[in-house]
């Protein structure tokens, strides 16, 4: 079997590991990996995703039994509405984006030398759901 | 100011330079290398490629069939024939092949970087085609 490092792979892996050093320091990923953090350890919005989940549901099961409850659609609506106004999550969002911001820009540069789009090569259009 | 300097004072310039360093590293990799050949050979052979592109029409015309719901089974079989049959050329298998290794280089570094910074690079870099 090849040395991993005949064909370049190991190189590939060094650069890799450096690059993704270099990522967590860069501070839109610093502020990221924060607000991910903040995120996941507020215990209020957890309770609210946990709601939203048990509205769905709820939500679900009536369309699945052909019930129309146009109540259950606000109760959905109005959930989901509370997560995306909470500041955790505009927080979250923001940071997000940011960080994806420098990925995309992360991968163009790439794109330019190799004349491959890694990113585009290996991605799924991004659906929000 | 050096370009070392400048990078060191300012992180998101030194990840991008980083972002370089790896691109030249993938460039310099065989299954890059690999790849690069075996797209030449396939530029290189005018027959196949006249017969790839005649493939690629009926494969055009047929995907228009089938989104209108009139792709005609008999039709779709005959094309996947006609694939397997394309796919056994040399020069084209040995394309497939590289294109593949090269591909699994690429998933493997994507999968590292996402795994890394904790978002999925794929998904950051695709086009947009959002649900809503």
């Amino acid at each position: 079997m090849a040395d991993a490092s005949e064909d370049g792979r190991g190189a590939v892996t060094e650069r890799v590991r450096e690059l993704v050093e270099a990522l967590r320091a860069a501070p839109a990923i610093e502020q990221f990996r924060a607000a991910q953090e903040r995120f996941r350890a507020d215990t209020e919005l957890g309770r609210m995703q946990a709601g939203l989940r048990w509205s769905h549901e709820r939500l679900q099961r009536a369309q699945q039994e052909k019930r129309h409850d146009p109540r259950l659609f606000q109760e959905v609506r109005d959930a989901q509405a509370r997560l995306q106004r909470h500041p955790l999550v505009v927080d979250f969002v923001e940071a997000r984006q940011a960080a994806q911001d420098l990925l995309r820009e992360t991968n163009q540069e790439m794109a330019t030398i190799l004349g491959i789009d890694i990113g585009g090569s290996v991605g799924r259009a991004g659906g929000c759901c | 100011m050096t370009t070392m300097q400048a990078t060191a004072a300012d992180p998101t310039a030194a990840a991008l330079e980083r972002a370089r360093a790896l691109a030249c590293a993938i460039g310099e990799s065989a299954p890059f290398r690999a790849f690069e050949a075996a797209q030449e050979a396939l530029q290189a052979d005018a027959d196949l490629g006249s017969r790839l592109s005649a493939f690629q029409v009926r494969e055009q015309e047929l995907r228009l069939s089938r989104s209108w719901g009139g792709a005609d089974p008999e039709e779709v079989r005959a094309l996947e024939r006609e694939w397997e049959d394309l796919a056994k050329h040399p020069v084209l298998a040995a394309h497939l092949a590289a294109r593949e290794g090269l591909a699994s280089l690429l998933r493997e570094v994507a999968g590292q970087i996402s795994e890394g910074v904790g978002l999925d690079y794929g998904a950051a870099c695709a086009p947009a085609g959002g649900c809503c």
